[in-house]
């Protein structure tokens, strides 16, 4: 398994897009099957996206990693997946809660829902509109917000991962919160 | 313009002082305004976005969550220190929880270890949090922190009291305890709960699993690990990357929603818990229905009694039926306002429950009632209410979270602890049970605020400007006064945010305009507008309510023209911020059509009140002052286009509905039935009015002379009643009464207000015969109106006609007719043909031309205006009496005496009554009908009639009494 991936993670790195969407698949579905598995082995029924995201990667890649810029690449891709699977979920509870149809997308499980945290899901795809708009003019900015926001992890850590200062992240971030905000909110 | 410029100039403004930003930008951005206000508007947006996406979307686990397996951890147990671990005790939310003993040869100690199964950033932080609140929490009933340190591998752990026992729904099982057994078991973790809660720690994860109870029945509360601290005490408090977590059997439904986390939230937990324990089953999941349904939970959860198992129980159905049930669906409610506010309202009531007394939940009906009091808190005028304790402090809860429901998360929970702390004071055990009033609630809440100044500057400005405008609202308006101007000198203070500046701005405003001090009142909502801009979204709704106390005080200068754009402005923001069916979005529509009123638009006027007060029935229900305010307007407005009859039904459903909602009593009431005594008075029913007003004016000053101009209001209709009584004598002492009181609240009778009873004060001595004093009164409430109403105002021109009347009555012709002429054209221009003011101006300035002697012009003039009054007024109405009369005096001046007598005995039907038969306004209609009679040469009629004037007449002080003899003496 390990080094399936780390194949499509090289073949990716060369620029082969099939590659890179086969990748984008097994990293969504090992990420569904962790949340599963998580759900099922622990006494209290709660997971969490930097939790997963991380444990993802050890599943996938394995424990001695890989060059940085794999790793990097492993986590970008990791976030959009969770990106996505979040999106999903907020689309999905929000058909149900409007009575719709029942959901295009698959359901990551029967018994789990995508919480919204501060944000209810309409807001939720809101910001993913807002993001995918953001990601047009300054993708820096947009990597960013998904590995912060989708995976949860820290602005040291993706310096580490982006190669640059944690400052620049941090104002990175910072403006990439003030841009989302202010589209969400244009009246402000 | 360039984005990498935005973002060089954005980088380096937020590595500065906010303070020190406008300058520099203004630099930077010397020739590029759209530069700027995109720096601006990104600068606003990071101010607000300080939270904003901080914390990442969670993933809940659902049912698959409650069936653990076990635990099949294939890492091997760290060493921690000098605790030794003896087997794992299951997985965590953070990670695997260890039982470890520690062996110091001294003694040996059992201890639960907790580690971080993935140390990022996020879980760190969290796990910080979570030592850091145990540190602080020391209580019987809550399991200790013990020590914590880094493991080998580097990561963190907590090394916590192992609690020996079993969750607490198996022990109650386990005991088979009674209702008494279970309650007072309950009490315990109630106590705990409460405890976090003043150390200002929400659990947010209560369950059975997370409340053990010892061998020796201690319970216990665990895992603090998703708690969360109440107040951050700085802003450099961590921020929460970690991802909310909740168990959904027992969260409550704001959890789901993303709703504010406060202590209601713990209550909630503790309601399902203790319907667990008493019925033997789970209600159903909060996130089952939908949260706009703020109805109690009643209707959706059946009640522990119903749903007990009955086999298995050592609780009887019917010791739960009735209080023990409606304790647990008060704790379950999915409104968290009708929630017990805290742990301890809920174990005060098990615990009143426990000791056969009355508990605080009952009476749910009455406290919906008294929400709505408060609710409408701005715009409508209250007064003291009687309530329970428990009511009123739901009331102030509701209301504080409605308007906090855009805020800071900390500040709103602050403010909510507050008004806990009110509540609590209020506690019906102090008050032995009884009801406790409003007032006293107020001045409690007053007491706390002022007694801890340890409050963040924020909140303190916020509430002190809330409680402020309660006051105002409750009639106490020296202390409603005397906060909002504490409030907004707070304003000074820099910690103070501007929306909240804003909005005690607004507030002083809001009053102001009540007190009808309209250049304070747009100078001060101009000031909160400003402040309200610049606090950006979070001040959009304070904008919103500036900007309509703006245009209230606008129509009360009289430039209701200036005030509906700015209204339609707040109706279509308020439609875009809550819909088309909303409480603001009617009163908008109110005001609006108030306007318009104003401005003699009625057709679209009538449109928009009706429209509003079907937005207020949908979204208040018909019981409601919203609704009662609505039909209010409609029928003002109905009865100024002079649709009498049509006003007095609208007018009539808003007393029903005020005297429902506040008693026959208060002033709201009193101001209902002063329209509906003015449909009395349009339709010429004086007799019934003045009993009316009589007993109104009793009533106003009854309540207090802080609202002095209602007692004003009601001596002049008075004053009104008697004139059209014929009493002028006592019209006379009404109106001065009027005007005594406008004196005494404004230092002298030059203001507006006094206009219309300086008037009437004219009108009552004229028709005493005074003219001379008459004459001087009506030039100075023209002098008045002059300074404050435009030329072409109806009511200054309404007025001229009067004094045109009298001096036509003292013969000084030329005059009369120059002050007529002018009012004729001034208004005719302003407003349309069928307005019932135009039409008697017309017709006096008719019998003007008639008795300075041209006859062709008068019976002109006089035909179109009884045409016109005809078609504005209802047939019959005492208002048809001067067209009517002077259209038959031009026909018997024309020698058209056959066509007057109709129309002169028409007049009398519709003058007398109201005027008595001694009244020279009857008397004048018979004198002329004698000279009909003559030239008709009905002589019989003619002469009984004459005897029957003559000596009333003669017996008039009034020179107009010698001006009819004379004529009477020519035929």
């Amino acid at each position: 398994m390990a080094d399936d991936v780390t194949a499509l993670i090289d073949a990716a790195n060369n620029g082969d897009v099939r590659a890179l969407q086969g990748l984008f698949v097994h990293v969504y579905d090992e990420l569904k099957r962790l949340a599963r598995r998580q759900l099922a082995a622990s006494a209290a029924p709660t997971l969490n996206t930097t939790g997963l995201v991380h444990e993802a990667y050890l599943k996938l890649v394995g424990p001695d990693g890989r060059s940085l810029h794999g790793r990097a690449h492993f986590f970008a891709l990791a976030a959009k997946a969770m990106r996505q699977i979040v999106i999903d979920h907020a689309r999905a509870r929000l058909t149900e809660k409007r009575g719709g149809e029942h959901l295009q997308m698959v359901p990551l499980d029967e018994g789990l829902e995508v919480a919204d945290g501060e944000l209810p899901p309409d807001e939720l795809l809101r910001l993913d509109d807002a993001l995918a708009l953001l990601e047009a003019e300054e993708p820096r900015l947009a990597q960013i917000v998904e590995l912060r926001f989708f995976a949860g992890l820290g602005l040291a850590e993706i310096a580490l991962l982006q190669s640059m200062s944690e400052r620049t992240v941090n104002r990175d971030w910072r403006r990439a919160k003030a841009q989302l905000y202010a589209s969400l909110h244009p009246d402000a | 313009m360039k984005r990498e410029r935005v973002s060089e100039l954005f980088e380096q403004a937020i590595d500065m002082a906010p303070g020190d930003r406008a300058a520099w930008l203004a630099e930077q951005c010397a020739h590029d305004a759209g530069l700027l206000a995109e720096i601006e508007r990104l600068l606003r947006a990071d101010a607000m976005a300080q939270r904003f996406m901080e914390q990442p979307p969670a993933l809940i686990a659902g049912a698959a969550a409650s069936a653990a397996a076990p635990c099949a951890s294939d890492v091997v147990p760290p060493a921690f220190g000098a605790y030794r671990i003896v087997r794992s005790l299951g997985q965590g939310g953070m990670g695997e929880v260890w039982l470890a003993e520690r062996n110091d040869g001294e003694f040996e100690q059992r201890v639960a270890i907790k580690q971080v199964a993935y140390p990022t950033p996020g879980l760190l932080l969290r796990f910080r949090q979570e030592r850091q609140i145990l540190a602080r929490l020391e209580h019987p009933n809550i399991a200790r922190l013990i020590d914590g340190g880094l493991a080998a591998d580097a990561t963190p752990y907590l090394v916590m009291e192992f609690v020996e026992g079993v969750p607490i729904t198996d022990y109650v099982r386990a005991h088979a305890l009674d209702l008494p057994g279970c309650l007072r078991l309950f009490l315990h973790v109630c106590a705990a709960v409460q405890y976090a809660h003043q150390s200002l720690v929400v659990h947010r994860d209560l369950k059975p699993s997370n409340i053990f109870v010892t061998a020796d029945g201690t319970p216990k509360l665990l895992d603090f690990g998703i708690a969360k601290v109440l107040t951050t005490t700085d802003a450099g408090a961590p921020t929460q990357t970690m991802a909310r977590l909740l168990t959904p059997d027992y969260a409550a439904p704001e959890q789901f929603q993303g709703g504010a986390i406060t202590t209601a939230t713990d209550v909630y937990a503790l309601g399902v818990v203790l319907y667990e324990l008493l019925a033997g089953r789970r209600p159903p999941r909060s996130s089952a229905g939908d949260s706009t349904d703020t109805s109690h939970a009643a209707t959706a959860v059946l009640p522990p009694s119903a749903a007990l198992e009955h086999a298995t129980s050592t609780i009887s159905r019917r010791a739960l039926r009735g209080d023990a049930d409606r304790i647990v669906l008060t704790a379950l409610a999915r409104d968290p306002r009708r929630r017990y506010p805290s742990a301890e309202a809920l174990a005060a009531d098990i615990q009143r429950f426990l000791d056969g007394r009355p508990i605080a939940a009952r009476g749910d009906g009455k406290g919906y009632r008294l929400r709505m009091f408060v609710r409408r808190h701005r715009y409508a005028l209250g007064a003291a209410v009687i309530v329970f304790a428990v009511c009123i402090a739901a009331t102030l809860v509701s209301q504080w979270q409605a308007r906090i429901a855009r805020e800071l998360a900390t500040r709103a929970e602050a403010a909510q602890q507050f008004l806990v702390g009110v509540f609590e004071q209020a506690n019906p055990d102090q008050n032995k049970g009884g009801a406790i009033s409003a007032q006293s609630l107020l001045e409690k809440g007053e007491l706390q605020l002022s007694s801890d100044q340890s409050r963040q500057p924020a909140i303190q400005a916020d509430l002190t400007g809330l409680i402020g405008a309660l006051y105002w609202n409750i009639g106490d308006y020296e202390r409603a006064e005397s906060l909002i101007g504490k409030a907004v000198a707070m304003a000074a203070d820099p910690r103070v945010p501007d929306e909240i500046k804003a909005r005690n701005f607004g507030r002083l405003a809001s009053i102001e305009n009540d007190k009808r001090k309209f250049d304070a009142t747009i100078e001060h909502a101009g000031r909160a507008l400003d402040l309200a801009k610049r606090a950006g979204s979070a001040g959009t709704r304070d904008a919103i309510d500036a900007r309509r106390v703006m245009a209230l005080a606008m129509v009360g200068q009289g430039r209701a023209k200036d005030a509906v754009p700015l209204l339609r402005e707040v109706l279509a923001q308020d439609r875009l911020s809550g819909g088309d069916r909303s409480g603001p979005v009617a009163l908008d529509l109110y005001l609006l059509g108030e306007a318009l009123d104003e401005l003699s638009s009625y057709g679209e006027a009538e449109t928009l009140l009706r429209e509003g007060i079907a937005t207020a029935r949908e979204v208040h229900g018909n019981l409601h002052s919203s609704v009662a305010n609505g039909l209010n307007e409609l029928g003002l407005m109905l009865g100024h286009k002079g649709d009498v009859d049509a006003s007095e039904a609208p007018l009539r459903e808003a007393l029903e509905i005020n005297r429902q909602l506040y008693g026959a009593n208060h002033r709201e009431t009193l101001v209902s039935r002063s329209n509906l005594l003015r449909v009395l008075e349009n339709q010429g029913r004086f007799e019934e009015a003045l009993q009316g007003r009589l007993e109104v004016l009793k009533a106003t000053e009854a309540i207090g002379d802080a609202r002095p101009e209602q007692v004003a209001y009601a001596h002049n209709f008075i004053a009104l009643d008697y004139r059209n009584l014929g009493r002028a004598v006592e019209a006379e002492q009404a109106s001065r009464a009027a005007l005594a009181v406008w004196a005494k609240v404004q230092g002298s009778n030059d203001e507006w207000d006094s206009a219309d009873p300086m008037r009437g004060l004219a009108q009552a001595l004229q028709l005493q015969g005074r003219f001379g004093e008459a004459e001087a009164a009506y030039r100075a409430a023209l002098a008045v109106e002059a300074r404050h109403e435009p030329a072409n105002s109806h009511w200054l021109n309404r007025d001229r006609g009067f004094l045109g009347e009298l001096l036509r009555l003292q013969h000084r012709h030329a005059d009369a007719l120059q002050e007529l002429r002018e009012a004729s054209a001034a208004i005719s221009v302003a407003s349309g043909n069928s307005d019932p003011i135009f039409c008697v101006l017309q017709s006096q300035l008719a019998e003007a031309e008639l008795d300075a002697g041209d006859a062709d012009a008068a019976l002109r003039i006089a035909t179109r205006a009884l045409d016109m009054a005809r078609s504005a007024l209802p047939p019959r109405n005492y208002r048809l009496g001067g067209p009517l009369f002077a259209q038959a005096r031009a026909e018997l001046a024309n020698g058209h005496a056959a066509r007057a007598e109709p129309l002169l005995r028409e007049t009398l039907a519709v003058r007398h009554p109201p005027y008595p038969g001694d009244d020279l306004r009857v008397l004048e209609v018979k004198a002329s009908l004698i000279g009909a009679l003559i030239v008709l040469q009905q002589d019989t009629e003619a002469r009984s009639l004459r005897s029957e004037i003559e000596p009333l007449l003669k017996a008039s002080p009034s020179p107009y009494a010698n001006d009819l003899l004379a004529r009477l003496a020519l035929h």
